[in-house]
């Protein structure tokens, strides 16, 4: 296997562990508050390796460079989702 | 088959139980928003990348905006079902209602693929690049133009009952902040699908749902910017303006082509560019309007 | 295509018994969208597949047109529960029991 398939690989697999992490925090933290903490900052993580991974991939400067503005996008949206939400949880608890 | 389309498929079905059998409709309406995006990867998988960008704005983005939005205000216990004997009886009806659409689907005749062949080779006849654009707007047009006039329907239903009261939005600097940004990019994607759309996968439908998201995102974030709301006569022509552009074109176009609904052949290109674009106006004033959200006071 | 074939016809089953057995109104519609996904799924799964990998044309038109029909009817059913709601105060449908004998 060429080396950069295998960057491809452990970048993927530090994204999965990544992204487990999130759900377990999503699963077991008590309340909405710790568990956005939990997914908004796992899940970033895990998104931008997985994007790296797949800009290794991408065959092109052009389509490298296509994934890491999505990746910023998707980064975008998470966290203001992510605020949105704690917001509403803060409200609602008091 | 392989082990990536088996853990996909187990994914969904595991989806589909956790919107069915959800504890609350709010936790049953993410899910649904997760269970679209898997289906708009399965639709990759099996090839249909048009489809695939459809269930992911319309199906996953659209309808779990709406649900979302429904279970806040439908709050209650969001009873569920499912005890007793009547229970057990509807869902034996159920497995066995799976074993013979499975039983009926397997034993059909495994299609010659006539039709991807006619299509295929009309392609150059119709003038149009890419087979699903040209099965949606020149093959099966018709189909095309009764659905948008389904949906026109659709909104005329929605706009006939009174309104129903709702709690007020909240302003958030923040959301607007985000918006400010985010709403030109996706008006920006919007149009460049519908560009896309000619020649590979994209077009009106797509387009439309992008641009419906954008314009209710700029409704939510109380941006200065709502064109819908303040001109009610924008609002109305947006909303006629899909099935009349194509109508007319129809009519028009089929006119100086000898039948209804031919494109000249000169004229294709830009005929369907034209259509589409009305399409894509039109879905998302109907997306706008079936959404029911007033102007933030 | 088996497996999706069998993907879909699960997910028809799973919704239809869903829309029958929730009393909620939303519920009906949550299985009445999931039941539409696996309907798509075995439409697509039975089409053809052309020669570059990509899927039937006809099956993916198909597709776009219930795609969109499908949120209509669901934004038109949601608007009708929500309407519903405020002029009754249930989310639910009554009962025949409950509803008075009328034949």
């Amino acid at each position: 296997m060429n080396p950069l398939d295998a960057i491809t690989w452990l970048l993927l697999a530090a994204a999965g562990t990544f992204f487990t992490a999130g759900t377990v925090g999503l699963l077991r933290l008590p309340d909405t508050l710790t568990r956005i903490h939990a997914l908004t900052k796992a899940d970033n993580l895990g998104l931008g390796l997985a994007a790296a991974a797949l800009m290794l991939q991408a065959g092109s400067w052009a389509g490298a460079g296509e994934i890491a503005l999505i990746w910023l996008l998707a980064l975008l949206a998470s966290a203001t989702a992510g605020y949105l939400i704690a917001h509403r949880a803060l409200d609602e608890r008091d | 088959m392989n082990a990536t389309d088996a853990i996909v498929a187990t994914a969904a079905v595991a989806l589909a139980a956790a919107v069915l059998l959800a504890r609350d409709l709010r936790a049953a309406a993410m899910s649904f928003v997760a269970f679209g995006l898997l289906l708009a990867l399965i639709w990759a998988r099996l090839g249909a990348a048009d489809v695939a960008l459809a269930e992911a704005a319309i199906g996953a983005g659209v309808t779990g905006a709406l649900l979302i939005d429904a279970a806040a205000q439908l709050a209650g216990p969001g009873r569920r079902g499912g005890r007793g004997p009547t229970a057990l009886a509807v869902g034996l009806l159920g497995g066995a209602l799976a074993l013979v659409l499975a039983h009926g689907a397997v034993s059909l005749a495994p299609s010659a693929g006539e039709a991807s062949r006619l299509v295929a080779a009309s392609l150059d006849a119709a003038q149009i690049v890419h087979p699903v654009t040209a099965v949606l707007l020149s093959f099966r047009a018709y189909d095309t133009l009764l659905e948008v006039g389904v949906l026109l329907i659709a909104v005329v239903a929605a706009q006939a009952a009174p309104p129903v009261p709702r709690p007020p939005l909240h302003h958030d600097p923040v959301l607007a902040r985000v918006a400010g940004v985010t709403v030109p990019l996706a008006v920006l994607v919007a149009v460049y699908l519908l560009w896309a759309g000619a020649t590979r996968s994209g077009g009106a439908f797509q387009a439309g749902a992008v641009l419906a998201g954008a314009l209710l995102l700029a409704r939510f974030a109380a941006l200065p910017f709502d064109p819908l709301a303040t001109r009610p006569v924008l609002r109305r022509a947006m909303l006629a303006l899909g099935l009349a552009v194509f109508i007319a074109v129809a009519l028009g176009a089929g006119g100086a082509a000898g039948a209804v609904l031919a494109y000249p052949a000169a004229w294709t290109g830009a005929l369907v560019l034209v259509i589409e674009a009305a399409l894509m106006l039109s879905i998302a004033a109907s997306l706008v309007a079936l959404f029911g959200v007033g102007r933030p006071q | 295509m088996t497996l999706w074939l069998a993907t879909g016809c699960v997910l028809v089953a799973a919704g239809l018994v869903a829309l029958l057995l929730h009393p909620s109104l939303m519920r009906k519609l949550l299985g009445f969208n999931v039941m539409g996904g696996g309907v798509f799924l075995v439409l697509l799964a039975v089409a053809p597949r052309a020669a570059g990998g990509s899927a039937d044309p006809v099956a993916q038109a198909l597709l776009l047109t219930g795609i969109v029909i499908a949120v209509a009817a669901t934004a038109l059913g949601l608007l009708l529960a929500r309407r519903y709601r405020a002029a009754t105060g249930r989310s639910e449908l009554p009962d025949d029991e409950a509803a008075g004998t009328d034949d």
